[in-house]
């Protein structure tokens, strides 16, 4: 794991550890540094950490979703496709789909007249999913595209739907990344983002805390020999902009009829936006 | 927790489990691959969707509507939402319906008696009703296979005899219950009793019937004989 600028953190709260972050983002903006978990890392510099860390992650990566979330990511992802309109002929990004969870089930929605386009920026994890939908026999209409989403390699008005889940907390320039998806999609296509967010009860938010600052990097620890990582994950999340900011940011990017779900309390959120 | 989307989920696992203990599964899904079908059942207005491929079933349910919260739409979106079921049949039909809509010579007459429509491509209805009849599941060969001979056997045998205990039990219930109500606390008339009632209003009814039509001679004679009267006068 690289280090980089790093803010000592290991004995502040996890609550003012996120201002202090937060706070140093906004200064460090004028330095063309960013944030890389709870440390300020220089811009250009982020998208190789967190690469280094999908190396890191992506053999175990199914398994620890499942071990982290109790299974629940399955039913997060669910929803996401319920709510994404997609049927027959239609043509999908699944844009940070790391093991393709989202595109199996597309391929199968979309049939041989659409398609279904897996996109991540990460090398290992793309070669992860492109294995697992092969062993599940799905083939035809899987396209796979190593892009960064912030300047996505395909035309404009090219998709009926793109869905992000998990990822646009990883991108560095998250309004760039929208304005690239805004872009690429067609005239009353829709984007979904399903992301990690802002618990909307106090209570439930205490106990996340204490489940994924204490004991999310034991359990990469154990199951999957990297404790960084898993530590990287927790922080990115509280860095992440909470609901109602990354429904402005939509909104900012030219999105309308924006909306979203919380799901499990908030600790996951489910943003809408259609290109009209 | 989505509730909908966990159900949809154990449903579309239990089913492709099931579909693999028939050989001749893929038999049956060839003529649906490719194809959807949504079912929208009455009056819930609940709306799941499948999704046929040559191999499997995909279960969705779609999710219309924000639930939380919704902000300014520049734009309707109605039309956006209308258009996510778009499928190759869609069928609506009232839960009651639910069980005839495995016999396909039913449709007419559900339909008839507006507790169906149908709207698309009527086969892939058939072949989804060709599909749940044609598979064969058998349950104890199922056990089989997960639990082995003996544990499958043993699980087989003590569900019939439960089944058996709970049927004498719903019988005996019944019994105990019917005799309480009808010979104890006299709450509910007996069979005799009842059958007694109907005899003897059937006999009033004949009576009635009987005077009734006695009466209406004797007018008729009473005003014949009145106008015999009239007539002789003159």
């Amino acid at each position: 794991m690289a280090t980089a600028h790093i803010d000592n953190t290991s004995d502040a709260s996890a609550a003012d550890t996120v201002d202090q972050a937060k706070l140093s983002t906004d200064n460090a903006e004028q330095a063309e540094q960013t944030h890389f978990g709870f440390k300020q890392v220089d811009t250009d510099k982020k998208e190789s950490l967190v690469a280094e860390v999908f190396h890191s992650v992506a053999a175990k990566y199914d398994v620890m979703n499942d071990v982290m979330s109790l299974g629940v990511h399955r039913i997060w992802k669910r929803f996401t496709i319920d709510s994404s309109g997609a049927r027959k002929g239609h043509h999908v990004l699944d844009l940070a789909g790391g093991t393709g969870d989202l595109t199996a089930k597309f391929s199968r929605i979309v049939g041989k007249e659409g398609s279904v386009t897996l996109s991540d920026i990460n090398p290992s994890m793309l070669e992860v999913g492109k294995d697992k939908l092969r062993d599940m026999g799905l083939v035809e209409n899987i396209k796979y595209v190593e892009a960064n989403a912030e300047d996505l390699p395909f035309p404009d008005n090219s998709f009926d739907i793109v869905t992000m889940a998990f990822g646009l907390r990883n991108v560095t320039h998250k309004e760039n990344a929208l304005a690239s998806i805004y872009r690429v999609l067609k005239p009353g296509g829709r984007l979904l983002v399903l992301e990690f967010s802002k618990p909307t009860s106090t209570a439930l938010e205490k106990i996340y805390d204490a489940y994924s600052f204490y004991l999310l990097p034991k359990m990469g620890k154990l199951v999957a020999d990297d404790e960084e990582s898993y530590r990287y994950l927790a922080e990115s999340i509280r860095m992440h902009p909470d609901q109602d900011t990354l429904e402005a940011m939509m909104q900012t990017a030219g999105f309308e009829g924006t909306s979203y779900t919380n799901l499990t309390g908030g600790i996951v959120a489910l943003h809408r936006g259609y290109k009209y | 927790m989505p509730i909908a989307q966990l159900l949809s989920g154990a449903a579309e696992l239990t089913a492709n489990e099931l579909l693999q203990f028939d050989s001749d599964y893929q038999t049956y899904l060839a003529p649906l691959a490719e194809k959807s079908l949504a079912i929208t059942l009455l009056p819930v207005d609940l709306t799941v969707v499948l999704f046929f491929t040559a191999e499997r079933i995909d279960i969705s349910v779609p999710v219309n509507a924000p639930d939380t919260k919704t902000t300014t739409y520049k734009n309707d979106t109605s039309d956006a939402n209308a258009d996510d079921i778009a499928c190759d049949c869609h069928l609506t039909l009232q839960i009651s319906a639910l069980s005839e809509l495995r016999d396909t010579n039913q449709l007419t007459k559900l339909i008839k008696q507006d507790k169906l429509d149908i709207v698309g491509d009527l086969r892939v209805a058939q072949h989804l009703s060709a599909l749940i009849n044609g598979i064969n599941l058998d349950l104890t060969e199922i056990l089989t296979v997960k639990l082995g001979d003996v544990p499958a056997h043993t699980i087989m045998g003590v569900t019939h005899q439960i089944q058996s205990y709970l049927r004498y039990v719903h019988e005996h219930a019944q019994i105990t219950l019917g005799e309480a109500l009808i010979e104890e606390k006299k709450w509910v008339a007996s069979p005799l009793a009842i059958a007694n009632y109907c005899d003897e209003v059937t006999d009033t009814r004949y009576w009635c019937d009987r005077i009734a039509a006695r009466i209406q001679r004797l007018e008729r004679q009473q005003a014949q004989a009145t106008h015999d009267d009239v007539g002789s006068e003159k």
